[in-house]
């Protein structure tokens, strides 16, 4: 049997599985599926098939392990790293259809989902019973549950709340081998036998496909105390984090942005208008971004005291507190806004999410603007400090041959340096293919352990191949 | 490179180009909440286009699929961080696929009616008379103001009878306006479709005809229509000599000039949700005069549906989707309308015919109990028009 014979045996095969209206090979469908949102990804897969729950992603794999073929499973498609495409050809799974709320449990604060609801909309439903599944995303209304766990995201409230890991508990997987195996339980937690729940979480579909999620859910807090610390110095509003941090307050948010974002942002929203042009920052050498939450505002008001008292300590010269709900929304849109005036100016946009101890925070912005003077290339950095992670944005011209080898070496730069004081390439966006270079340097032996355990786990390397791991 | 020249589309390289693959765009989109392949998405359809352009795509049937299951709702330019009208790639999209003779062939069709007939649902003024429709009859010819109509008004049974009603509203009123006797479709349907040359056709006609009458004011209760003349009628030929309302704009007119005045009536506790149209809201920026009108409606409770404004989802009717897919269209309808009946809200009003017909099929069809009002009825109502 020749091998285009034996493809086509094989698209006959996926399509006994999933039904004819669930398998795709037009080359429309594999135009829309050969990227995320990596500006170089461009690799089209061999076929899209759209599974409905997991017993036919179990005989997908079957098949594809027996042939060898490479599978990837797929979501939103917000990967900003690669790590939803299809580098080595192959079938990328659409889990979208498996979008089932199966159970909101108010009592337990917990829900049970499958992979392809979307992140607004368990949202949506868990706010009838006043909860909430805290790790905001800024693109939860696309990001899909299932890629959240995948990629461990997390992002504006990770200070106080954590990232996707610290809410999963369960997880039904279908292996490589097509087995669908059930991790961990319905509980808080166990001390029962290895805790391979987390194993998963960040695997980026290299180790199984996830099926169901089990996941924790908090209260939905009912009062916000917002407000924008303007310090004279960026490294001092760092140290105030650091401290902040130490303190036991526990902000919900705790936001850096630096000057030269915060007057790109100011001069662009104006530039681009309509809504846009409600973003503004106060401007100041270091701004922070602070956000209280809670249900006592009792405990909010004292805990206000002390974060103003923490903040003039290092020299803030004024807190500008939100009055209203109206002026903590203008302030999180100037926040949420700095992405969205960067690539209206310049469509191809770098964003890096290196993290540091929080104490450590003032050297990884400085490593990151040390990096822009020595590569000429301007680097805006903002920051969920107190988690110690930094992102670097940076516009570039995709198609300036020049400024692209300066912006690897920029890269590399920050990176290496980040990972010599003992940090990590990636806070919360993940690895994919942009970032397996620096898996090595980063893990040095551990990273030998994870190879052995991908090889368990899929000898036949057919799990989202060329994701994470370069061989 | 490919053979197939995509003039249209060229014109939007920039565009294609600046798209950032976010996927922003599939947040509100109201075909990606039904269809999940990414090929049916904003996102993809801009990487299908692109692809085409750079010659690393085939135009397959499923190219035409994807670009003609859209509403052209508006919610992507909406949602797009790169500040692209994703809607105007659609578009040019769209005219290159018709230009070809690429597009599908129930949009052909509906094009063909529109030329022949001069409306969207191949109808004569004789087949009007047998139906008791024509107004033409009824009303003046000439005036300051005059009323366009438009297709779905002029020939379709429920989005007549509101029209009708706003007639009636303005008679109340005693205000002089006459009829376009010889009106033909904005063309606005072919606009969305693709087919530029109708589009003109019809522009260069109606213009014309509103230019006989010497009016001075336009007024339409149309969205489609009312984009139409306002927006693009005036990059086809040019300024225009007469200002394009809609008919919310001139109602919450007269209601600051002291000259709609609405009183206690038999309406009491009407909780309404009012559904921005895609074509007044996002694509003309007209939020405030419908909300202020139901709100000056003693008994009527406005509320807002979870995502209004410019967040406002699609009612699944526009875009030619009723026509490539008219399953699909009653599908968004109703996921709109669930949220109606989930907050045991009475009536949905809205303020376009076309959201008001594609409501009350997915209503009719799916069997949910939430009445559909057009925003003139409700006027109607409260100032004893029964």
């Amino acid at each position: 049997m020749g091998q285009e014979e034996m493809d086509e045996e094989i698209i006959r095969e996926l399509a006994k599985i999933v039904g004819d209206d669930y398998l795709t090979t037009d080359d429309a469908d594999l135009v829309a599926y050969s990227s995320d949102v990596l500006s170089s990804a461009f690799k089209k897969p061999d076929c899209v098939v759209m599974p409905e729950n997991a017993q036919q992603i179990s005989e997908i794999l079957k098949l594809a392990n027996k042939e060898k073929i490479p599978v990837i499973p797929r979501g939103g498609g917000t990967s900003e790293l690669g790590g939803c495409v299809a580098w080595r050809g192959g079938i990328i799974i659409e889990l979208r259809r498996m979008n089932q709320i199966k159970k909101i449990d108010a009592d337990n604060l917990m829900a049970v989902v499958e992979p392809g609801v979307i992140c607004e909309k368990l949202n949506y439903e868990a706010k009838r019973v006043d909860l909430v599944f805290p790790p905001t995303v800024p693109t939860e209304s696309v990001a899909t549950l299932g890629g959240m766990v995948a990629s461990n995201s997390s992002g504006l409230r990770s200070a106080k709340y954590g990232a996707t890991t610290d809410y999963v508990i369960a997880l039904e997987v279908v292996l490589a081998d097509g087995r669908i195996v059930r991790f961990g339980k319905p509980v808080y937690k166990t001390s029962s036998g290895y805790d391979l729940v987390h194993l998963f979480v960040g695997s980026e579909g290299t180790l199984g496909i996830v099926t169901e999620i089990t996941l924790k859910l908090k209260p939905i807090p009912k009062y916000f105390a917002t407000a924008y610390g303007l310090f004279d110095s960026l490294e001092e509003s760092a140290r105030a984090v650091a401290e902040i941090v130490k303190s036991g307050i526990n902000p919900a948010g705790l936001e850096i942005v630096d000057l030269p974002t915060q007057k790109a942002t100011n001069k662009l929203a104006k530039k681009y208008g309509g809504k846009l042009s409600e973003a503004s920052f106060p401007e100041a050498e270091g701004l922070l971004l602070f956000e209280l939450d809670g249900r006592d505002p009792a405990q909010i008001e004292a805990d206000k005291i002390v974060l103003q008292e923490i903040a003039e300590k290092h020299g803030c010269k004024e807190i500008i507190w939100a009055k209203n709900e109206e002026e903590r929304e203008k302030m999180w849109f100037a926040r949420k806004s700095v992405l969205v005036t960067l690539v209206r100016d310049k469509p191809t946009i770098l964003i890096g999410d290196c993290i540091l101890p929080p104490s450590q925070l003032p050297d990884l912005i400085r490593i990151m603007q040390d990096a822009g003077k020595k590569y000429g290339i301007k680097v805006y950095i903002i920051a969920h400090a107190a988690d110690g992670n930094a992102h670097y944005l940076i516009p570039y011209n995709i198609n300036d041959e020049d400024e692209l080898k300066r912006l690897e070496a920029l890269e590399d730069e920050i990176v290496h340096k980040t990972i010599e004081l003992g940090g990590s390439v990636s806070g919360e966006h993940g690895i994919g293919q942009h970032r397996m270079k620096y898996m090595k340097p980063e893990h040095g032996e551990s990273y030998e352990v994870m190879l052995a355990i991908k090889q368990l786990f899929d000898p036949n390397n057919i799990l989202s191949p060329g994701t994470i791991f370069g061989e | 490179m490919s053979e197939i020249s995509f003039k249209n589309l060229i014109q939007a390289k920039e565009s294609l180009d600046t798209c950032f693959k976010c996927s922003f765009c599939k947040g509100n989109c109201p075909v990606s909440e039904q269809i999940f392949w990414e090929s049916f998405s904003p996102r993809g359809k801009m990487l299908i286009l692109r692809s085409l352009l750079r010659d690393q795509g085939i135009l397959t049937e499923k190219v035409r699929d994807s670009l003609y299951t859209c509403t052209m709702c508006s919610n992507c330019d909406n949602t797009c961080i790169a500040g692209i009208k994703v809607t105007d790639v659609l578009a040019a999209g769209r005219r290159d696929l018709y230009e070809l003779g690429k597009a599908p062939e129930s949009v052909n069709s509906l094009i063909r009616t529109i030329k022949d007939s001069g409306n969207v649902f191949d109808l004569s003024k004789e087949d009007l008379d047998i139906l008791g429709f024509n107004p033409d009859k009824e009303f003046p010819k000439s005036a300051d103001l005059l009323f366009f109509k438009g297709c779905y008004a002029n020939y379709h049974s429920i989005p007549h009878k509101s029209t009708m009603r706003s007639f009636n509203i303005l008679q109340k009123l005693k205000v002089d306006f006459a009829i376009l006797g010889d009106e033909e479709c904005c063309g606005s349907p072919a606009y969305l479709l693709g087919d530029m040359d109708t589009t003109r056709r019809f522009c260069e006609y109606n213009v014309s005809k509103i230019e006989e009458t010497g009016a001075c004011r336009v007024v339409t209760a149309c969205p489609g229509c009312y984009r139409a003349l306002k927006q693009i009628y005036p990059k086809l030929v040019g300024k225009l000599n007469f200002e394009v309302l809609h008919i919310t704009e001139l109602l919450a007119e007269y209601i600051d000039a002291g000259r709609l005045v609405f009183k206690k009536n038999g309406i009491d506790k009407l909780h309404v949700l009012y559904h921005d149209p895609c074509e007044l809201g996002r694509h003309c920026g007209i939020y405030e005069a419908p909300r202020k009108i139901i709100e000056s409606i003693p008994g009527v409770h406005l509320e807002e549906f979870e995502k209004n404004r410019d967040e406002a989802k699609c009612c699944g009717g526009g875009g030619g989707l009723t026509i490539s897919n008219p399953n699909l269209a009653s599908q968004i309808a109703q996921l709109r309308l669930n949220e109606a009946i989930e907050r045991s809200i009475q009536a949905v009003v809205t303020a376009c015919p076309a959201c008001q017909l594609n409501f009350t099929i997915s209503k009719d069809k799916y069997n949910m109990k939430v009445k559909i009002l057009d925003i003139s009825q409700l006027v109607g109502d409260s100032i004893g028009l029964h």
